[in-house]
């Protein structure tokens, strides 16, 4: 019995150490204003901006900041969805345009304009409701790595090209927003024959992963010179590794917009606090962590960003499908191309 | 058929297995000795189970030391069975058989007979009693008609009285079928009971061969005298005048130190046999002892005197069981006795 | 404590009501969200109904789905215990130095989160992996050699990879307790090595064959990422991915519920067939064995087991080992090969990009999170498990398979659908009462506890009766007798059940993450965060400290078994 009596001495030992790490903690808690945060685990994570936010943040107000990130964007909207009737955060970090007629139909949301909306440029506010307001951006694009590939595809029709045979990685659009954000830019780009777009691009596919952090995984460890990621992934390796053999590629076509929104909880418990926030994500300080952190772009034109996000680029042809269409077409595209991409 | 081992050799851990044996041809030979004496380990090597350092093993004038198991035609019945559980009776008894079909289950059914569970074939393993699993090791193990039957102690998770049973098929059976067969005991009046052939060992060595009747009457050493039956072993430097009786009787030679005398119980005599209370006339040994133990047996007691420094146990057919504290008298021909 | 005897009958006598405790444990933590969950399959807004699951049932989409999920599960689990059969002979057979180590070893693939376990395959099997840089400089070619990739094959290994453990330990497991007596009468009833296999070794290894295939099955049959990945894309789609997409992506809970429904109806029915089985076979005596040395045995197993073990070794470390390897490397300049270096191990403490300057302190809170949810983990599965398998053994129950097939259950439903009860579980702050570390550990054990069970229940119900018996004429009744009779009896099975428990909470992240609203970060979790935000290398860098970690947890398991002794 001396194994089990060992054990328990662990367990119990562990268990004492994290109830003395987790006390300040829960007394952090019990101070009068904290606000409630849900948001996707990436932002929240010690290495996106939500650390960084939180800090200043509080700082300034001395609002205490409390995050709640059960998942992806998807499962946070879950969350917020599940707890409807009775209402445990207050703002909603997240849900991006492609999720917007999801939320909406949902009405968690409680509408909010703040000030600094006029200064964001109007088609990057993709909800006229101000349910999701607009907090970063980015297109989905092509990245490609100029170690290995000379003359990269400058369309969406070059990707086609048998020289680019098995060297494309894209996300499947049941289980990951980017790939749901690429089949949206194939439909946007060729209408109803995106089916035979796709047909003719499987060559290039080399595989479809299940979530973009494993294709984006499959692109660097060197295994496909060319991943469906975002037209901001390179500023990340540039700012951070000094590392620009990796570039976003502007398509002819255009490119598909991905805006980021954050929404005021209906029914929050501090909607004050909340819209305190909000605004100060929606303010130059805030614009600027969240675009270094998450490696996105600012809505909001703001000086002094960091050389690298010049490896960013502007699309002259930013696609964007609208909602109502979104809404009635996107159950029978997935199906449809799970079915008949030829993948 | 002949079973004879040359000079095996193999270590058993703290001791080591050494021994010449020349077995003979049909007979039922038994190897006795206190557990862990290595008589498993020697019938293991004969069955090939284990590889012995050194040494041949010779069976019917085949060397057979470096031959497979499955090619060597021996049958053994192991001490838990090792039947498989999985498959029937009949698929047991039938697995080593080398025909199969209708033959088989023929032979089966002859087998099932021989060893009196008639209609067994399709018993399940877990129906069967300990006996009847028994009893279809056999014959499983005498199914292929080997030349040779290995049994290691299978009688010993029974109780008395089966084993007692059990015990006579198997000579039984030994002798219908002839078949030379080694049987491996810890048991000594089961030996006594069976074999043509006693084969006693101890600390992996061979000490005395012979028939039971011939290690019971005439022991070589003390520990045969003592684990073939109970015996008698009086150390003669203790018992001085003791020594003038033996000596006299040519049964001593030389230094009486380390040496025993050595007599069994049932040769003694109890009551009054003569009124000359001396302790050695020509022939007999007398003594007067105090009952210190007494133990009712229906055709004989036994009992324990205290003879004045040493105990002497005695098998006794006297009408009356002597009590605890009685005194009496005890006799013994000294053509009974051995000195060790 | 003296009256359990089993000869009591009648309901309040009956196991069932023994095992009120295990049944409450798991209605709270695995049934009720579970089912809520299950049941909007049933559900339409016009209340109560099968359209749903008609509407799955009858979509070939869906049928063609269900059936490459059943066969990919069915050739993985065969292709798996092929490979487990030898290194369970080895197990059983031989003791050599490295033994446990290697036996350790074998459970990194369950710890591991599963994106690095493509990442391991990618970079071992991959077009510039490991396996084609060697035979493109040994063949000449500048292509790659070796196409594994991207295929049924690619599936088919990594669930190899995945499950051989399985098979490896509970196959050695069983082969150790059939004893050597039997397979001797074989060979002196002349029957040859293969005969012996064939008629006696393999029906009696059968029991833990299919127990072992069982899981191995469920687990290819839930199987996600792997088969998307290295599938090459949606045509090798499993149901997994399907209940993925409508439950947690399009929200659709109907359609979702009703094909996880048909998902959770098959385990169900396979899990029931195999206890079925398995209560059928269970009743024999288990043996000890002898085992050979290394030195004892002959050239020629020796060359077969190192044959063996090279084939391992490729397949189960190569990947392993590539990551661990990758998270030294670095590449200076570009086309320069790459350097051994630090940098990964430095800039997962000192990120770039991190505010704060330093996530030490994080890590240190991850590690500290990991081994205490883990520890935890494998004492509460092992001490509910124990219970649960002693309580199916020892006493008469009403529905034992029934019974059986609802503590196995947990192995068998989507991990979606769990996470996504769980969530409901959670909603508006319902269970604020109960602290984030108790759910995690409570969430773990549910998860852990199919595999404690198989690896404790069949040892434990092949005890013999005149051994307990035995001990409780001599007055250890009960619970006394339990502790000291029975329990060190199953310890191989107590040993091998913990290790999995362990792995599995090391590596477990979907449960952790909702249950903790990310409160509770574990290193797992970290690796995540890593990846998530670009850090991928630091995530290689953090895995390989997650394998460590384990090797050594693996190796405290084994002291205590070592101290006992």
């Amino acid at each position: 019995m001396k194994k089990s009596i060992l054990i328990m001495f662990l367990a119990l030992t562990a268990g004492i150490l994290s109830a003395a790490g987790n006390k300040d903690a829960s007394s952090e808690v019990s101070e009068p204003r904290v606000l409630n945060i849900y948001c996707y685990d990436a932002f929240s994570s010690e290495w996106g901006p939500g650390p960084a936010l939180a800090e200043v943040f509080t700082e300034q107000t001395g609002i205490e900041i409390n995050f709640a990130a059960p998942g992806d964007a998807v499962t946070v909207l879950s969350k917020t969805i599940m707890e409807k009737d009775n209402p445990q955060g207050d703002i909603l970090i997240g849900p991006d345009n492609n999720l917007l007629a999801r939320t909406l139909a949902e009405d968690i949301l409680e509408s909010y304009s703040p000030a600094a909306l006029d200064e964001i440029a109007p088609e990057l506010i993709f909800d006229d409701s101000h349910h999701l307001l607009p907090f970063d951006w980015g297109y989905f694009a092509v990245c490609y790595d100029a170690d290995v590939m000379d003359n990269p595809p400058a369309s969406l029709e070059d990707l086609t090209k048998p020289e680019y045979a098995k060297s494309l990685v894209v996300m499947d659009p049941r289980t990951s927003s980017p790939g749901f954000g690429f089949l949206l830019w194939t439909v946007a780009v060729y209408g109803d024959d995106y089916l035979d777009y796709w047909k003719r691009l499987a060559p290039s596919i080399l595989t479809v992963t299940e979530s973009w952090s494993n294709g984006y995984g499959l692109f660097t460890s060197g295994e496909a010179p060319m991943v469906l990621s975002y037209s901001t992934s390179p500023i990340y390796h540039k700012m951070w590794e000094d590392i620009d053999r990796y570039r976003a590629l502007p398509f002819a076509e255009g490119n598909y917009l991905q805006v980021e929104g954050v929404g005021l909880i209906k029914g929050a418990a501090n909607p004050e606090e909340a819209k305190m926030f909000i605004d100060f994500m929606l303010s130059e300080e805030g614009q600027m962590i969240i675009a270094t952190t998450n490696i996105m772009m600012p809505v909001l034109d703001i000086d002094g960003l960091p050389e690298a996000f010049e490896m960013g680029f502007i699309s002259e042809n930013p696609l964007l499908l609208d909602i109502e269409t979104v809404e009635a077409g996107e159950g029978d595209w997935v199906q449809s191309w799970v079915e008949h991409s030829g993948l | 058929m002949n079973l004879s081992i040359d000079k095996l050799k193999m270590s058993l851990g703290e001791f080591s297995l050494e021994c010449s044996l020349d077995l003979p041809p049909g007979r039922l030979i038994t190897l006795l000795g206190p557990s862990g004496c290595g008589k498993t380990s020697l019938l293991k090597s004969i069955a090939g189970l284990y590889t012995p350092a050194s040494g041949r093993i010779h069976l019917g004038g085949r060397d057979i030391t470096d031959l497979d198991p499955r090619f060597r035609k021996i049958g053994m019945v192991f001490q838990d069975y090792a039947l498989f559980p999985h498959m029937s009776v009949q698929k047991n008894i039938t697995y080593g058989m080398p025909k199969k079909g209708e033959e088989a289950r023929r032979r089966c059914a002859e087998l099932l007979e021989m060893v009196e569970l008639p209609g067994f074939e399709n018993r399940r393993i877990e129906e069967l009693s300990g006996g009847e699993k028994q009893r279809i090791a056999l014959a499983r193990a005498l199914a292929s008609e080997p030349d040779l039957l290995l049994l290691d102690e299978p009688l010993s998770a029974l109780d008395a009285r089966l084993r007692k049973t059990l015990r006579r098929q198997i000579r039984e059976i030994q002798m219908e079928t002839g078949i030379t067969t080694v049987y491996v005991t810890h048991d000594q009046e089961e030996a006594m009971a069976i074999s043509d052939l006693v084969v006693l060992m101890k600390d992996g060595k061979v000490v005395q061969t012979g028939s039971p009747e011939e290690i019971y009457r005439r022991p070589d050493g003390a520990f045969a005298a003592d684990f073939f039956g109970t015996a008698n072993l009086i150390p003669l430097n203790e018992a001085g005048a003791l020594n003038n009786s033996v000596r006299k009787a040519g049964l001593l030679t030389g230094d009486a130190a380390e040496r025993k005398l050595f007599f069994r119980p049932e040769y003694c005599r109890t009551g009054n046999p003569s009124g000359d209370s001396a302790e050695g006339s020509e022939e007999e040994l007398h003594w007067t002892g105090r009952v210190l133990y007494a133990e009712y047996g229906g055709d004989f007691h036994y009992l324990e005197l205290d003879c004045g420094g040493y105990t002497v146990r005695v098998k006794s057919r006297e009408a009356g069981c002597p009590a605890p504290g009685e005194e009496m008298e005890i006799a013994v021909s000294l053509s009974d006795c051995l000195v060790l | 404590m003296y009256t359990m005897q089993v000869r009591k009958e009648g309901f309040f006598k009956s196991g069932e009501l023994r095992l009120l405790p295990v049944t409450l444990f798991l209605f709270l933590t695995f049934y009720l969200p579970v089912t809520v969950l299950l049941l909007k399959g049933l559900q339409t807004d016009a209340g109560w109904s099968f359209d749903w699951l008609r509407e799955m049932a009858g979509s070939p989409y869906y049928r063609r789905i269900f059936t490459f999920t059943l066969s990919q599960a069915f050739l993985s689990t065969i292709l798996s215990l092929i490979l487990g059969l030898p290194g369970g002979w080895i197990l059983a057979h031989l003791d050599f130095p490295g033994k446990k180590i290697i036996k350790a070893m074998t459970t990194i693939p369950f710890i591991l989160p599963s994106i690095l376990v493509v990442l391991g395959f990618i970079l071992f099997w991959g077009r510039q992996g490991v396996v084609n840089a060697v035979l493109m400089s040994l063949t000449g070619a500048d292509k790659p050699v070796l196409d594994v990739l991207y295929s049924f094959k690619a599936i088919l290994l990594a669930h190899v990879f995945y499950n051989f453990p399985i098979a490896l330990r509970l196959i050695g497991a069983w082969w150790e307790g059939l004893g050597d007596n039997q397979h001797q009468a074989a060979r002196l009833l002349g029957a040859s090595e293969r005969r012996i296999f064939r008629t006696i070794t393999l029906p009696q290894l059968m029991p833990g064959i299919i127990s072992a295939g069982t899981l191995i099955f469920l687990y290819c049959f839930m199987s996600f990422a792997v088969v998307l990945v290295l599938g090459g894309g949606p045509r090798y789609s499993t149901m997994e991915v399907e209940v993925y997409r409508l439950i947690k992506y399009s929200l659709d809970f109907g359609r979702g519920g009703a094909l996880a429904l048909i998902e959770t109806a098959a385990t169900l029915f396979l899990t029931w067939f195999y206890i079925r089985r398995e209560n059928r076979t269970i009743h024999r005596e288990s043996m000890r064995r002898q085992k050979m040395h290394w030195r004892e045995i002959s050239l020629r197993t020796k060359v077969l087991v190192s044959l063996y073990f090279l084939v391992i070794l490729f397949i189960i470390f190569g990947p392993i080992l590539t990551v661990m390897i990758q998270s030294f490397l670095e590449q200076t300049t570009r086309s320069a090969p790459p350097v051994l270096s630090l940098r990964w191990y430095r800039e997962m403490i000192h990120s770039p990009g991190s505010f704060r300057g330093s996530s030490a302190r994080l890590l240190a809170e991850s590690l500290r999170n990991s081994l205490f949810l883990g520890f935890s983990t494998l004492a509460l599965a092992l001490l509910i498990g124990s219970y649960a398998s002693w309580i199916l053994a020892r006493f008469p129950l009403k529905f034992p398979q029934l019974t059986e097939t609802m503590i196995m259950m947990p192995m068998g439903v989507s991990s979606v659908v769990l996470g996504m009860g769980y969530l409901w579980l959670l909603r508006g702050g319902r269970m604020g009462a109960v602290p984030a570390m108790a759910s995690i550990v409570l969430a773990h054990t549910v998860i852990a506890l199919p595999f404690v069970m198989r690896a404790l229940t069949p040892a434990m119900k092949r005890i013999r009766q005149d051994l307990l018996d035995a001990s409780r004429l001599m007055g250890a009744g009960g619970i006394r007798q339990f502790l000291t009779v029975e329990l060190p009896l199953v310890k191989p099975g107590l040993i091998s059940g913990g290790a999995f428990a362990l792995a599995i909470s090391l590596g477990e992240i979907n449960a952790t993450l909702i249950l903790s609203d990310a409160g509770v970060s574990t290193i797992p979790i970290a690796i995540y965060n890593l990846i998530g935000n670009y850090k991928f290398y630091s995530a290689c860098a953090l895995g390989t400290v997650l394998i460590l970690i384990c090797m050594a947890a693996f190796a405290l398991i084994d002291a205590f078994e070592g101290w006992e002794n």
